[in-house]
């Protein structure tokens, strides 16, 4: 007979969830990071490491807020926020590698684990995953916090708690929104209304940063109005009341109800996932695995085709250009993986204007276009490096079969592709907010024009590094928030000093000498880039 | 051991398998043959628990497929044909997870792997220390093949196992296939390899668009169709017309 032993029909196997949150967490420390750096070797978690180092010294700048004497509510508000806006993020992009992994199927759709088992392992995992990084970036802040007003002795402890629970609620809020979307739809819609759902969870989890405290007109200074009703539906606020238990500063009923509303939404969230959800999960990991029929979704008209060709014949003369082009134009509209990884990039840029929208304090402000234009820059690196991994990398062999001598044409169709699918209606949208739907647009357009000058060469950064050859990496789990954090952390402090300057120019009236100092610099810089891409070798690793 | 009654399986419009009947006795080593898409994968998917069928029923060591697919995947060994594993994990590492999942010792873990390892030559070192996406294909492949061995199931599902193995490695997987079956266990074998098919098995089953066109001995079959070798029978059975002329016309276009 078998030697599996017969398991009683309990459905949380603690062995079997103790085994699968070994192999996750392995899984998502090491990446591709890790197997590269340690050459393949049972790989350290350095990616993930880095990463948590950053978030530790941003929680130890964000700590120094407490010396402005602020209360212990306020401080823990503000702290949460960011930690929802990084946990929540980490949850939403690492969710599509945990939760539905299609090619899992192969390997544990056969095995006898119950579905509540395996999704219950996931999610531990994307809560592991989230709290590590929410945590570094609490370390310092929970210690700090002993110096806030109002704040007890015990405050590190309830940090903890607040922290842990902040991170189940947002990874049980990502199960619950996939779950509904794949009981709702079949696997075609289902990855477009997963894409456009992690988009809108990223538009969300930023929001919760970087919105909601602006929509605290009764912000008195960096004090919270405690009796504030536009408290009660923010999920940072309910987890921030735990921190503020005891604290003579904060009404007491006040931070009942906050708790009371964490405790009980993590609860009813926790209940509709592993108690609902659960049972139709296997079935819906089965369902994304199904062979289907697939149609090339997202073909152009024969008219947008016609146009196409007659506009692509002089920008796309290379061959190698254009194939890459294509290819890559094809796997952005096509591809569940690609989808699910570039298009949640959007949101980031969009929060800024939609700011100015909800506070007309700071509409007219130069911040707004200063800032959307800063996050702009980040977009081309961030997508392109998304490009660079697809669920078929051993399709990329193509381009090391082809006679290529330079990899410079595969990059500059890949980012050509970039420019016409993501940097030029990402442009266009941030323009339409800044230009018309706030007040003083026209100045604001003004303001954001050296850093638009200076996106052409931000975006030939990829290509610099080494070869770029798209769709040749495969994603790994622990991967995303680990990726491109060195070229997008240069990208922002080069931008940020970019609307620094433009500030300073705007501000005494030569604006238009900085651009025009500014046009020939940007084209000697990218004449100079170019260069550099197409003399580099292709190498191969 | 399996018993198969008017199995079907539907994707959206694709009927994928359409009314599949079979029964297999214990001990017994069976190739599942049929030509890209006959629906070979989809109805192992099916018998290991992976999918459920859209009607008809099914029964492996008298558990219901769909009524009771954890106790079937539990009495069941499966190697897939895309060769998945988690490959940030060693093979050390893989393999003691999936013995974990069938809550086998740890003791009686370790020296299963050895013993597989030694089957194998797969070096101990190599196991424990290297992630498995640096492994080649045919040591991934003894890999998978331990994995859906490890827990000593009395039915096994081989789905292409011998794609892109080296002949040594091919012949190992092979002989292990025979003893297997010689042990009793039942094996279903799904191989484009027809040679090897012809060779190793007791019976072979040839599917075609989800149905079946041939169930019998190669005896049976050959004096069925009135063909020697179970390349013509195939290629009878399942219609590849004009093959030669095709191939001249090929070729010569890409002179032109």
């Amino acid at each position: 007979m078998t030697d599996a032993t017969p398991v009683p029909a309990r459905t949380i196997d603690l062995e079997q969830l103790r085994a699968l949150l070994r192999c996750y967490w392995r899984m998502a420390t090491r990446g591709k990071l890790g197997a590269t750096m340690s050459n393949r070797r049972s790989g350290k978690p350095r990616g993930i490491l880095f990463v948590g180092g950053m978030y530790l010294i941003l929680g130890l700048m964000v700590s120094s807020s407490v010396f402005v004497a602020m209360d212990v509510f306020t401080f823990s508000l503000i702290l949460l926020s960011m930690t929802f806006f990084v946990v929540g993020s980490a949850a939403t992009l690492e969710s599509s590698d945990v939760l539905f992994n299609v090619g899992e199927s192969d390997i544990l759709g056969h095995r006898p684990i119950h579905p509540r088992t395996l999704l219950l392992a996931k999610w531990l995992n994307l809560v592991g995953v989230s709290m590590f990084l929410g945590g570094a970036l609490n370390v310092f802040p929970m210690f700090f916090g002993l110096g806030a007003r109002g704040a007890r002795w015990w405050f590190p402890m309830t940090h903890v708690i607040s922290i842990v629970l902040l991170s189940m609620f947002c990874s049980m809020a990502v199960v619950c929104v996939y779950g509904l979307i794949i009981r709702l739809f079949d696997r075609n819609k289902f990855d477009n209304f997963a894409a456009w759902a992690q988009v809108a969870m990223s538009f969300l989890f930023i929001g919760g940063y970087q919105i909601l405290p602006r929509m605290m007109n009764r912000f008195t200074g960096l004090r919270v109005e405690s009796y504030a009703a536009y408290l009660y539906p923010l999920p940072p606020a309910w987890f921030a009341a735990i921190d503020a238990i005891g604290s003579t500063e904060n009404d007491a009923v006040f931070v009942t109800l906050l708790i009371a509303l964490g405790l009980i939404s993590t609860a009813i969230l926790t209940y509709i996932a592993i108690g609902k959800m659960a049972p139709g999960y296997g079935e819906a990991l089965a369902k994304l695995s199904e062979t289907r029929q697939l149609r090339a979704g997202g073909r152009e008209t024969v008219r947008q085709k016609v146009r196409f060709r007659s506009a692509s014949r002089w920008w796309l003369r290379d061959p190698v250009e254009r194939a890459s082009f294509r290819l890559v134009a094809a796997y952005m509209r096509r591809d569940r993986e690609v989808k699910l990884r570039l298009y949640p990039q959007l949101g980031s840029f969009l929060i800024f204007p939609l700011m100015g929208l909800l506070d007309r304090h700071s509409a007219s402000s130069p911040f707004i276009p200063l800032m959307t234009i800063w996050v702009l820059g980040t977009l081309p690196i961030a997508a392109m490096e998304t490009l660079r991994a697809s669920s078929h990398p051993a399709a990329a062999d193509i381009f090391a079969v082809a006679p290529l001598t330079t990899g410079a044409p595969v990059f500059f169709g890949v980012r050509k592709a970039t420019i016409v699918y993501l940097m030029i209606p990402a442009v266009c949208l941030a323009a339409v907010a800044i230009g018309w739907l706030l007040p003083g647009g026209h100045a604001g357009l003004v303001l954001a024009l050296p850093g638009l000058v200076a996106l052409p060469v931000i975006s030939l950064l990829p290509g610099c590094v080494g070869s770029y050859l798209p769709l040749s990496r495969s994603p790994q789990i622990g991967s995303q928030a680990s990726k491109n954090v060195t070229l997008i952390f240069v990208t922002m402090i080069s931008m940020g000093l970019l609307a620094g300057v433009s500030y300073a120019a705007w501000k005494l009236d030569f604006l238009w000498i900085l651009l025009a100092i500014e046009v020939p610099f940007v084209a000697a810089a990218y004449w100079l880039l170019v260069r550099h891409i197409k003399n580099q070798s292709l190498h191969w690793d | 051991m399996i018993s198969i009654r008017q199995l079907s399986k539907r994707f959206g419009e694709q009927e994928a398998v359409r009314g599949i009947t079979l029964e297999i006795p214990p001990g017994v080593l069976v190739g599942l043959l049929g030509p890209n898409g006959a629906g070979k994968s989809t109805t192992i998917k099916m018998l290991t628990g992976m999918l459920s069928p859209t009607s008809g029923t099914a029964e492996v060591l008298g558990f219901d497929v769909t009524r009771e697919p954890l106790e079937v995947k539990r009495v069941v060994g499966y190697v897939p044909e895309s060769g998945a594993v988690f490959e940030t994990l060693t093979g050390q590492e893989y393999l003691e997870l999936v013995a974990a999942l069938y809550h086998i010792p740890e003791q009686e873990t370790r020296n299963r792997i050895l013993k597989f390892g030694q089957f194998f030559e797969l070096d101990e070192r190599t196991l424990s220390e290297k992630q498995l996406a640096s492994y080649s294909k045919g040591m991934r492949q003894k890999v998978v093949i331990t994995a859906a061995l490890l827990h000593n199931p009395q039915v096994i599902f081989f789905d292409e196992p011998l794609n892109g193995l080296d002949a040594n490695v091919a012949l190992s997987v092979k002989t292990l296939i025979t003893s297997l079956a010689r042990e009793g266990k039942t094996v279903v074998f799904c191989s484009h390899i027809l040679d090897v098919v012809e060779r190793i098995c007791q019976r072979i089953v040839i599917l075609h668009q989800g149905r079946v066109l041939a169930d019998g001995t190669l005896a049976e079959l050959q004096q069925a169709c009135g063909q020697q070798s179970l390349e013509q029978i195939f290629n009878q059975l399942t219609g590849t017309q004009n093959l030669l002329a095709r191939a001249e016309e090929f070729a010569r276009a890409l002179t032109q």
